[in-house]
């Protein structure tokens, strides 16, 4: 259970977080979502207390991380957006370190290491040195790290960056895993990556909370299927002449042409309607046939402009 | 802490800098021992070790420069800080792992004054004293590069800036003796000198504390005192500079071990002068966190 009361973090006149408050109940999975620069990472290093908050408090398992630091820091690890391993060190020399650091028994020892290298699947790579290991084997070590002791919180700062679309898909496979036994916090900058692992997912735009809900409601909230990417057969100027009489669809522009003979174009209805329909009868009524429709994914700008414009600023 | 110690030592001999240390050090020790005891069939060991403080220029950055700073680099502090540990035991256990491998590397020239020992009669007493000198002088040298190792990522920084600071530490006694005459040694000069010290105290007081409060007071206390000392005998002003400065020299205390003096003012004034340089280090990483 992590309490994040007030937090709010000032460099100079700068907010980098400002005012965040938020409970993360035990066994839950938390997404932070946000930009670059959104203050995810400074809110992980507050919570982890690698820096300190200038005002607020973060409460870990009823201990403050600034009143009782060692208390708090025994209950989470932390996988920073650099898994924080030594490239001297091999995996077994570092993953003992880590024990040692973190305070696990000598009895349990063994086990646990080889628990969780088996959980993070580094067993085949127990004596190679960690400086000639690949990025996406470096991320696995450094979570392993994390979850050294079992420690009830496990912080992760954009776990999936720089790894493989393999290593992305195992990656949440361990972090779903992880959602069983532990609270997990991690953040991204993709939201669909957030969406498929988070029970909850956070956004952080400047330094604030503009929403917070789950990963369903908030792309339900935010994709209305008004504006939309057709492929379709055909003249473009036809297409779009027919398409613009049609009532439903109020804009159509051409995007490009990808495939020899289609033309791509993006139309666009009136907010809060949903056009998928009307884009399909008025092409099935001038017989052009549809190759391809899609929805076209909000970037998290636009998420951000909607969610910052209809609801005035979040909470 | 012992994890801390373990690592940084394993840290040590995972790269070349464990040996390459050890190598200089008991090679030039080596070196020293044939030219001066061998050649000279003089069983004065501690004159070879004494030599050796000169070459702590290059020593001391190899032994301190990657301590913090490569830490900071591989942002590998991010788990050690965010670890069930005190900043303390951190700070200790580093200081105590490059003491540990410089001890080592004297442990290894014990052999030499064993050589002697079989063929002439040994001044123990000097030795051992000297070994003492020497393994508080690195402890202080150690905790002035550790303190600078905290405030860089980059070791080759830290190793030059340690460097010059080494230098400092060996000519501070000439630059004790050339400001014991002329307009420094003056009463007026030592005032102004003074007045630095006391707004350095002053920041200081205010930097651990935070409270504007608290530093005036104790910067107005001082400068009483300063002031009445003046008032009532300037004399003890003359050549002030030069006499704090000869106190504050590590290097003139030295030459008391390697004579066979051990002098509990001096025991007391390497322990304190580390302990306030691994303090300092503590501070640095706490103020970095904590603000």
């Amino acid at each position: 259970m992590i309490e994040v009361k007030n937090l709010t973090k000032r460099y100079g006149q700068h907010f980098a977080v400002n005012d965040v408050s938020f409970t993360v109940s035990d066994g839950e999975i938390l997404g932070f979502l946000g930009p670059n620069g959104a203050g995810k990472t400074t809110t992980m290093n507050i919570i982890t207390g690698y820096i300190a908050a200038t005002e607020g408090d973060v409460i870990i398992n009823g201990a403050d991380i600034q009143a009782e630091p060692e208390k708090a820091k025994a209950n989470i690890g932390y996988l920073p957006d650099a898994p924080p391993v030594y490239g001297d060190m091999r995996v077994d020399e570092y993953l003992n370190f880590v024990a040692d650091i973190k305070k696990v028994k000598s009895s349990e020892r063994a086990r646990m290491i080889s628990d969780i290298k088996e959980t993070v699947k580094i067993s085949d790579i127990s004596k190679r040195l960690i400086k000639h290991l690949s990025k996406g084997y470096r991320q696995r070590v450094g979570l392993a790290q994390a979850m050294m002791g079992y420690p009830e919180v496990i912080i992760m700062d954009e776990p999936t960056v720089g790894l493989d679309p393999k290593q992305i898909i195992e990656m949440r496979d361990v972090i779903k895993k992880l959602g069983k036994k532990h609270t997990v916090i991690l953040s991204s900058h993709i939201l669909p990556e957030v969406s498929v692992v988070c029970d909850r997912v956070m956004i952080i735009s400047k330094g604030k909370i503009v929403a917070s809900d789950t990963p369903e409601r908030l792309s339900s909230n935010l994709t209305h299927g008004h504006k939309m990417s057709v492929r379709a057969k055909g003249d473009a100027g036809r297409i779009v002449s027919v398409a613009q009489d049609y009532p439903i669809i109020k804009s159509v522009k051409v995007d490009a042409s990808r495939e020899p003979g289609t033309v791509d174009l993006i139309m666009t209805g009136d907010e809060d309607v949903d056009i998928r329909e009307a884009i399909f009868n008025c092409m099935a009524k001038n017989n052009i046939p549809i190759l391809q429709m899609k929805s076209l994914d909000l970037t998290l700008e636009e998420i951000f402009l909607q969610i910052t414009s209809s609801e005035g600023g979040g909470e | 802490m012992t994890a801390i110690i373990k690592k940084e030592l394993r840290g040590y001999f995972n790269s070349w800098i464990g040996y390459v240390f050890l190598f200089i050090f008991v090679g030039l020790v080596g070196v020293f021992f044939s030219l001066i005891n061998l050649q000279n069939q003089y069983p004065g060991f501690q004159d070879s070790m004494s030599n050796i403080t000169i070459f702590y220029l290059v020593l001391i950055p190899v032994l301190t420069m990657r301590l913090f700073a490569e830490e900071a680099r591989q942002k590998t502090d991010q788990l050690l800080f965010t670890s069930p540990v005190t900043v303390m035991s951190i700070v200790v256990g580093k200081f105590l792992s490059a003491l540990c491998l410089s001890v080592i590397g004297m442990a290894i020239t014990v052999l030499f004054p064993i050589i002697i020992s079989r063929y002439g009669t040994l001044p123990y007493a000097q030795i051992i004293t000297s070994y003492l000198g020497y393994i508080l002088l690195t402890a202080c040298f150690i905790s002035v590069g550790m303190f600078i190792s905290v405030l860089t990522d980059n070791q080759i920084i830290a190793a030059v800036v340690t460097f010059f600071t080494m230098i400092l530490f060996l000519i501070l006694d000439a630059i004790a003796s050339a400001l014991t005459s002329g307009p420094a040694a003056t009463a007026m000069g030592s005032m102004v000198f003074l007045s630095v010290i006391i707004a350095m105290i002053a920041f200081f007081v205010y930097d651990s504390t935070k409270n504007y409060y608290v530093a005036g007071i104790s910067a107005l206390v001082l400068i009483g005192v300063a002031t009445a000392t003046y008032l009532i005998d300037a004399t003890l002003y003359d050549g002030l500079i030069g006499k704090v400065i000869r106190w504050l020299s590590i290097m003139s205390r030295f030459t008391n071990f390697s004579s066979g003096i051990i002098n509990v003012s001096d025991i007391v004034y390497y322990i304190t002068f580390a302990i306030v340089f691994v303090y300092f280090t503590i501070n640095v990483i706490e103020k970095r966190r904590w603000r």
